[in-house]
């Protein structure tokens, strides 16, 4: 790869060619070894070639208008059909040495002709055609070689503006992209124009951008033409041919009149074709696709971070999908065995990302087609994000302000509804640093009430404040100072430790629990020699509490992750405390000893994926992975391993206002599966497989994204389960197929006992053209299915419920 | 993952013991030689692959890592069946993760998964019940590998932290005697001074691959495997530090 270093300073040698006034002292390209220069007659600066998908590989170089001497041939007509003696080329900044400095200020020379002063720099080999890419892609091309330079200019989906040089002979050199923020001359000319015109825009109205500059000054030299029939295209010195191949030129002139012309339909000629149609960022792709490979094949351990690196870089298209499945590279890949599997995640991050950028594309059917036809709701979650104007509005953070305009000034008591409070959390969460989430979670834990006043929460806070102070000195009586029997205390010591473990191993990288200035108070413990601080202690003392307040239930590993951010955010050990408890009051279940909490979540799961997406479905019931385990970390501690720490933060509170459903985190779940279902269902054949790329998404994801993706799959899952009421509500037509009463779930795998499978998958069965896997019997079951009228379970119909089912047991 | 021509066997391999022993730290050290100090607590299960070489074959190592508290000793039971080799890790300075002298209380299973590698199985149906203890030492891991994991299991008994001498809770000889009552080689390690931590995966590896070997050319099939454990038992008796 080649690293871009910074030019050298502008040494003594480098006014050699600035003071050079000498007609004939500059060279013919073909005499340049030895000689002093060619005349630099224009350059611009920060025009990137961008080699690989990864921002960090992008070479800065100039692009520069070069004179050299004509050829020695005095017949050759003078003026613009001399145009063997210009040459266009590119330069990386790294490769100019000495020069560098006269580019530089060749480039900011003003004017928009050649400096009176000459400038000379060292020659370039001429080139005609492009055919090493792992070269460094240097180009000087003499414009007579130039066929046509395809344009595309800034725009929404592309940030930087770039050309395409095609030749006559039908290469093409890499794309080069302008990146006019940081190219001084560009920023000066816009600026001068903003001031002359007060029009930023270029006559044509687009935004003057630095590829002008190069039109404009090629205008100068050759002719150039716009094409009518692809407005990207521009003809360098056309035959009447090509203009018939590219429709009626707008104007060879400025390009300043009226965009009258209509493409044509002309038949366009092969060359033609050829360059209309041509992609330059498909062209990118070709030349540096192998480079990507090769790169890959270097790394034996691919990391994630590699992965993510190159996934940064926001500007590779969705053709990249389209270049993966290309069966030559997919040959590649096998090669690199798990690599294979990070480049598709990779590639589907960067079509994810471009789709993101390039979200004001117009649909066309086959688009949505293939949407419906492949993953649930892509559709659904873009018009989600761009059809809606107020979305922007919903996303508003929740400041403390805001949050203290809810209730009433006198009273303390909320004025608006409670769905309004919770609509507001749901979608834009609370500021994390203005001490809104300190007073709003203790409503959403369920510490305060929702209609209380203020005064009756002063005196809630009190009451629990004295009930902590009073739970904390129970055990610590019958246990510190030795009231209790040996059985009670040895059972305590070994709750003690086991927290005392976890509690020095729970969130150590946010500041608040990372100190270790204090000795340990107990010099026996494990962690005497490393000392603690103020906040793991309270944390001790709380789930020590804890284990006192719910004694059936206990210290459990994995609460200690669920009771962190709470107190982070009270940082009062007896408010965090409560919210704590309000908190395992819905978590409860997931830590029981007989996991009957952790078995119903995953079997919920296992129904709505069967429901959402029954190929998927198929698949991972081939990949013996329908146990969903893999979401287990996921759904004991809510996400806390797979988002880092603001994103784990605004993810429970939003799960806490049960807005939609009380089991929302299991449509974050969907979310995150249908998110990933293309590289699943390709590339992963089996539970470990499923398991370990499920557990290394660890850290990979943008929260926001997936909570969009899980409102629009869970409006859509309540759609389907309104469609099919409403179908079970008809009287069944005299020949219609039996129909199974709800409940009766047993049939589908009663008839197939040998194979792992929920029964509840004759329920919902599959409306689409599933492809069946692996054994026949399923495939026949499948078939079945597809002919039974879909239930909705029992499992979900709970997930369309706003409150927790065991607390609604313990009320009712 | 999916590409078999990286290797010539696939060994997996299973890590349990009380929670806090060092499981995780004994796997990253393996796989990735490194150690942090303050990790972080296992939660479900994960694996690490490793690729090694033995007498000039490359053995794939997958290790399943599990959480190591007795509530979720239900998930990680489902995982013993898959396994050919067993890693029961205690700490030597914590003698509650290696001797217990609590009484145990009974708990129940009703929840078992399936890995790809057992027998398929409904887990959605799937009730075990079980009564077993609460509590994590290395008597109550074997009895539970004895009735969970597969026959003819390679197992070894590895003390962790034992570069922590002035902390250190229970003896070499300890360790060896229960090693020795269990029938099962054993080894005193280091995840953190990095000691004998290859020699312990090696050793089982070798171990099971021997046992491949031997099953193969007595075309016996998988079980009833004689398990050699010369290699370990015969020698320092396992005293790392």
């Amino acid at each position: 790869m080649v690293k871009y270093t910074p030019p050298s300073s502008p040494s003594p040698t480098a006014s050699f060619y600035d003071v050079s006034d000498d007609e004939g002292d500059y060279n013919t390209i073909a005499r340049a070894a030895s000689g002093r220069g060619v005349k630099l007659l224009f350059s611009k600066s920060k025009v990137y070639v961008h080699p690989t998908a990864s921002a960090k590989d992008n070479i800065p170089g100039f692009i520069a208008l070069i004179q050299q001497k004509p050829p020695s041939n005095p017949s050759a007509p003078p003026g613009q059909s001399d145009t063997s003696s210009y040459l266009l080329a590119w330069v990386p900044e790294s490769s100019l040495g000495d020069a560098y400095s006269t580019y530089v200020k060749v480039d900011l020379a003003e004017g928009s002709s050649p400096p009176r002063q000459k400038y000379l720099v060292p020659p370039l080999p001429t080139t005609t055609t492009h055919h090493d890419p792992i070269g460094l892609y240097a180009f000087a091309v003499p414009l007579s070689e130039i066929y046509s330079v395809l344009v595309r200019p800034p725009s929404i989906g592309w940030w930087f503006g770039s050309l395409v040089i095609n030749t006559r002979v039908g290469d093409s050199f890499p794309a080069l992209f302008f990146h006019d923020t940081e190219c001084e001359s560009t920023i000066l000319q816009k600026k001068k124009r903003a001031k002359e015109n007060f029009d930023p825009f270029d006559s044509d109205g687009s935004l003057f951008w630095g590829g002008d500059e190069v039109i404009r000054w090629l205008r100068r030299y050759v002719d150039v033409q716009r094409s009518t029939m692809d407005r990207k295209v521009y003809l360098i010195n056309p035959s009447a041919e090509d203009q018939l191949s590219f429709g009626r030129p707008v104007s060879s002139g400025d390009g300043s009149l009226p965009d009258q012309a209509q493409p044509q339909a002309a038949a366009a000629g092969p060359s033609g074709q050829r360059d209309a149609s041509m992609d330059p960022f498909m062209k990118t792709l070709k030349e540096t696709r192998w480079k990507v490979l090769e790169q890959l094949s270097k790394i034996t351990t691919f990391t994630r971070r590699t992965a993510n690196e190159i996934a940064d870089n926001p500007r590779i298209p969705p053709q990249v999908r389209r270049l993966m499945k290309n069966p030559e590279i997919q040959t590649l890949q096998d090669e690199f065995d798990s690599a294979r599997l990070y480049l598709a995640r990779w590639a589907m991050n960067i079509a994810e990302q471009s789709e993101r950028e390039r979200n004001q594309r117009i649909w066309t059917a086959q688009d949505v087609l293939e949407m419906e036809d492949s993953s649930v709701g892509e559709f659904e979650i873009l018009e989600l994000e761009t059809g809606n104007l107020s979305l922007q509005e919903r996303r508003r953070i929740l400041t403390l302000e805001e949050w203290q305009g809810f209730f009433d000034p006198t009273s303390g008591r909320l004025h608006i509804t409670v769905e309004e409070v919770k609509e507001r959390i749901f979608h834009g969460g609370l500021d994390p640093n203005d001490g809104a989430r300190k007073e709003a979670w203790l409503f959403l834990l369920g510490v305060y009430p929702w209609d209380s006043s203020h005064e009756e929460r002063q005196a809630i806070m009190n009451s629990k404040r004295d009930e902590y102070i009073r739970l904390k000195a129970g055990w610590w009586e019958r246990m510190v100072e030795g009231n209790s029997t040996t059985e009670e205390y040895d059972n305590w010591k070994e709750q003690r430790n086991r927290i005392e473990k976890d509690v020095h191993r729970t969130d150590r990288t946010i500041p608040l629990f990372a100190g270790e200035d204090i000795p340990h108070p107990d010099p026996d413990s494990p962690f005497a020699d490393t000392g603690t601080n103020v906040h793991l202690e309270q944390m001790k003392d709380m789930l020590l509490t804890y284990n006192e307040y719910n004694p059936d239930l206990g210290y459990v590993q994995g609460m200690s992750d669920l009771l962190a951010p709470i107190y982070a955010v009270m940082q009062d050990d007896a408010v965090a405390f409560w919210g704590f408890v309000g908190f395992m009051d819905r978590m409860e279940q997931n830590f029981l000893r007989d996991q009957s909490g952790m078995r119903s979540q995953l079997l919920a799961l296992d129904h709505l994926v069967q429901l959402m997406d029954p190929q998927l479905y198929l698949h991972l019931q081939s990949a013996d992975s329908t146990n969903f385990f893999f979401f287990f970390r996921m759904l004991l501690v809510w996400y806390k391993r797979e988002f880092d720490w603001p994103d784990v933060l605004r993810l429970w509170e939003t799960l806490w206002t049960d807005y939609f459903s009380s089991s929302f985190h299991l449509f974050i779940a969907l979310a995150i599966l249908e998110k990933h279902r293309d590289v699943i269902m390709d590339h992963l054949k089996h539970f470990d497989e499923v398991l370990k790329y499920i557990n290394e998404l660890s850290n990979t994801m943008d929260l926001v994204p997936i909570l969009t993706r899980a409102e629009s799959l869970f409006h859509r899952f309540e759609r389907a389960v309104q469609a099919i009421d409403k179908k079970d509500n008809f009287p069944a037509a005299p020949t219609a197929h039996q129909r199974k009463p709800v409940g009766n779930n047993d049939q589908g795998s009663a008839s197939n006992p040998d194979k792992g499978k929920s029964p509840q998958r004759n329920a919902v069965g599959s409306s689409s053209g599933v492809n069946v896997g692996a054994s026949g019997s399923s495939s026949l079951d499948n078939a079945i299915a597809a002919d039974k009228p879909k239930v909705i379970s029992p499992e979900l119909r709970e997930l369309l419920r706003k409150d927790i089912p065991w607390k609604r047991q313990q009320t009712s | 993952m999916a590409g078999t021509r990286n290797y010539d066997f696939l060994i997996k391999l299973l890590l349990i013991g009380d929670s806090g022993v060092g499981k995780s730290c004994c796997l990253l050290r393996f796989s990735e030689d490194s150690f942090t100090p303050s990790f972080i607590t296992t939660i479900g299960i994960d694996f690490k692959i490793r690729t090694i070489e033995l007498d000039g074959k490359r053995v794939k190592l997958q290790i399943w890592d599990t959480a190591g508290q007795e509530r979720f000793r239900t998930i990680t039971t489902a995982y013993y069946r898959g396994a050919m080799g067993i890693l029961l890790v205690y700490d030597v300075t914590d003698e509650r993760s290696f001797h217990s002298k609590y009484p145990a209380l009974p708990f129940f299973f009703t929840f078992a998964l399936c890995l790809s590698m057992t027998l398929a199985c409904d887990c959605s149906k799937g009730v075990i019940t079980n009564p077993y203890s609460p509590l994590l030492d290395i008597r109550t891991w074997f009895s539970n590998v004895e009735q969970h994991a597969s026959e003819g299991v390679h197992k070894i008994l590895i003390g962790n932290k034992c570069d922590w001498e002035e902390k250190r809770a229970v003896s070499t000889e300890q360790g060896q005697q229960l090693a020795d009552e269990l029938g099962i080689p054993f080894l005193e390690v280091s995840a953190k001074n990095n000691t004998n931590i290859e020699k312990a995966f090696y050793s089982l590896a070798s171990d099971i691959k021997k046992g491949m070997d031997t099953s193969k050319t007595e075309q016996t099939g998988a079980q009833g495997v004689s398990i050699d454990q010369g290699s370990l038992n015969g020698n320092t008796g396992g005293k790392c530090c």
